[in-house]
């Protein structure tokens, strides 16, 4: 919520003329300040317990977290209180467009509308500026940092071909664009797919899928019922589970084995493959995860960088380097628990062996 | 046919058609010939940005490239990247991959179509296709003018046309050779 206030702030500092034609006159400004800071508050109200682990875990008619959160926002307490409080009245359907990104809303109604959904939720928004320091801090890891204040106050407003607002940066926070995305790449690389992060994630949501009700979460109101401590309540009422005792007593499966990059080249299904073979042998004693994460969404026009003075601007991605040379980070691992590891290692490198007889390393 | 061979072959098969393989065309590719193609491992699609989107369409892509098999290469004029697909792993994705002769000729007609498309009108296109298939086929201008106001009345008139004229043509290639 504070980082969109002091994001709007850049683009009407940055931008004045192009900010007056997009936002309005000052009450304009205001009334739309105001939006960005409610839809940076409510993008996440939708999260399940324990975040993102749950996400597998939307079915039906609420297919994602990001589903959830729009129906949070257009009913109940929360719409009533964007249409009866604040200094200006908000219409629930445009904070839900904005904050939650749901398109069959309707596309933005207006290029305000454009411009604030990226910058709370685009590849520049401060959503992603938030969590990855805020989740640098509290792993207690250097990754993730980048530098903020530099990146924030260098967002401008700059124009589509047909004349439509977008974001940018100005060229001299360049670097702190770059900063946000190379720590995205080591956030993932480093902290989101460590594997034992991984295959706790892996734990909870067998666990879930196993005992909540038609194996996902309700998609009426008593969703809201649903929080991390209910879910401990859960595991604690049955402590036999082999995922709850996983959890509950720290006792975590065991990485067995990394299929290499070489290994993957010859058949980018071995997860299925694998899976599909263990789960014949072993039940669940045996996990394997496929984690993968773009840092940068090679989208058209994503990040603009404007250089003012040589009147020029360019994609990030065609002056940096860098981050051309980002590929995507994939772990395919398999866990199993302790007393089995040695069994499982063996029928996994027997299994490898099979299907891909070049072998292949890492780095090849 | 695994999934990660159907988005390869996607992706091989517009790169045969046309100069440029970008993102959002790899998707509407997928999103019609899914439909209309009865092809295995179908994705789930979600309204977006451009029109039908999916989510597991663009893992399976980045997995792809994470590995190599996919490359990305950013275009020079500033439009995203166009995504080229390894030869062997294309070759290995068509014979072994499980689509029909009838369906991969389907899929090469479709994307010869769609190749040659500008984003926004491949937007109307499938976006109409969306809604159509949500809602039949009453009222479905009022509804994509509604999703999608940017797009003018004549512009979501030739896009159905021209979607009825690319539905019956894919179905005639399905039929045809069999």
């Amino acid at each position: 919520m504070e980082l969109a206030g002091r994001g709007f702030d850049s683009l009407i500092r940055n931008s004045p003329d192009e900010a007056r034609r997009v936002f309005g006159d000052e009450d304009g400004q205001r009334r739309w300040r105001q939006t960005a800071r409610v839809s940076g508050l409510l993008h996440d109200v939708g999260h399940a317990p324990f975040s993102h682990a749950g996400d597998d875990l939307f079915v039906g008619e609420v297919r994602s977290h990001e589903d959830m959160s729009v129906r949070l926002i257009r009913s109940g307490e929360i719409a009533t209180i964007l249409q009866s409080e604040g200094t200006f009245r908000m219409d629930p359907d445009e904070i839900a467009r904005i904050a939650a990104g749901d398109f069959e809303l309707g596309a933005p109604q207006s290029e305000a509308e454009l411009v604030v959904k990226e910058l709370i939720a685009g590849d520049l928004g401060v959503d992603r500026m938030d969590y990855l320091r805020r989740d640098s801090h509290m792993c207690g890891v250097a990754y993730g940092i980048f530098d903020l204040p530099r990146l924030v106050s260098t967002l401008m407003l700059t124009k589509r071909e047909d004349g439509s607002p977008r974001l940018a940066i100005e060229s001299g926070g360049m670097h702190a664009g770059e900063g946000l995305i190379t720590a995205r790449y080591f956030m993932f690389s480093q902290v989101y797919f460590h594997a034992v992060r991984d295959v706790y994630d892996a734990h909870l949501l067998r666990f879930l899928r196993g005992h909540l009700e038609e194996g996902r979460y309700p998609s009426d109101e008593t969703y809201l019922e649903w929080d991390d401590i209910r879910v401990f309540g859960l595991m604690r009422g049955d402590r036999e589970d082999v995922d709850a005792a996983a959890i509950l007593n720290r006792k975590h499966f065991r990485r067995v084995e990394e299929l290499t990059i070489g290994q993957l080249r010859q058949d980018p299904d071995l997860p299925q493959k694998l899976t599909a073979r263990f789960n014949e042998t072993f039940g669940n004693r045996v996990i394997v995860r496929d984690s993968n994460k773009s840092a940068v969404s090679m989208q058209a026009d994503q990040i603009m960088i404007v250089d003012r003075k040589l009147e020029r601007e360019d994609d990030i991605l065609n002056l940096s380097g860098t981050l051309q040379a980002l590929t995507p980070v994939r772990f395919v691992r398999v866990f199993s628990s302790v007393e089995d590891k040695e069994g499982v290692r063996e029928m996994v490198r027997e299994f490898l062996q099979e299907h891909t007889p070049h072998g292949g390393n890492r780095d090849e | 046919m695994s999934s990660h061979a159907l988005v390869a072959l996607a992706i091989e098969t517009l790169g045969a058609a046309s100069q440029r393989t970008p993102r959002t065309h790899i998707h509407k590719l997928l999103y019609l010939a899914e439909k209309w193609g009865n092809l295995p491992s179908p994705h789930q699609f979600s309204l977006y940005l451009h029109g039908p989107y999916s989510r597991e369409i663009d893992a399976e892509i980045q997995s792809l490239r994470a590995v190599g098999l996919v490359t990305a290469v950013p275009d020079p004029a500033g439009f995203g990247a166009d995504y080229k697909v390894d030869v062997e792993y294309a070759k290995r994705a068509e014979q072994n991959g499980g689509l029909t002769s009838q369906q991969l000729s389907a899929l090469r007609g479709l994307a010869q179509e769609l190749g040659r498309q500008t984003v926004r009108h491949l937007e109307a296109l499938t976006t109409c296709e969306f809604v159509e298939s949500k809602q039949g086929s009453d009222s479905v201008e009022g509804a994509v003018k509604r999703l999608k106001p940017h797009l003018s009345n004549e512009e979501i008139v030739a896009a159905r046309k021209q979607l009825a004229c690319l539905r019956d043509g894919f179905e005639s290639r399905l039929s045809r050779s069999s």
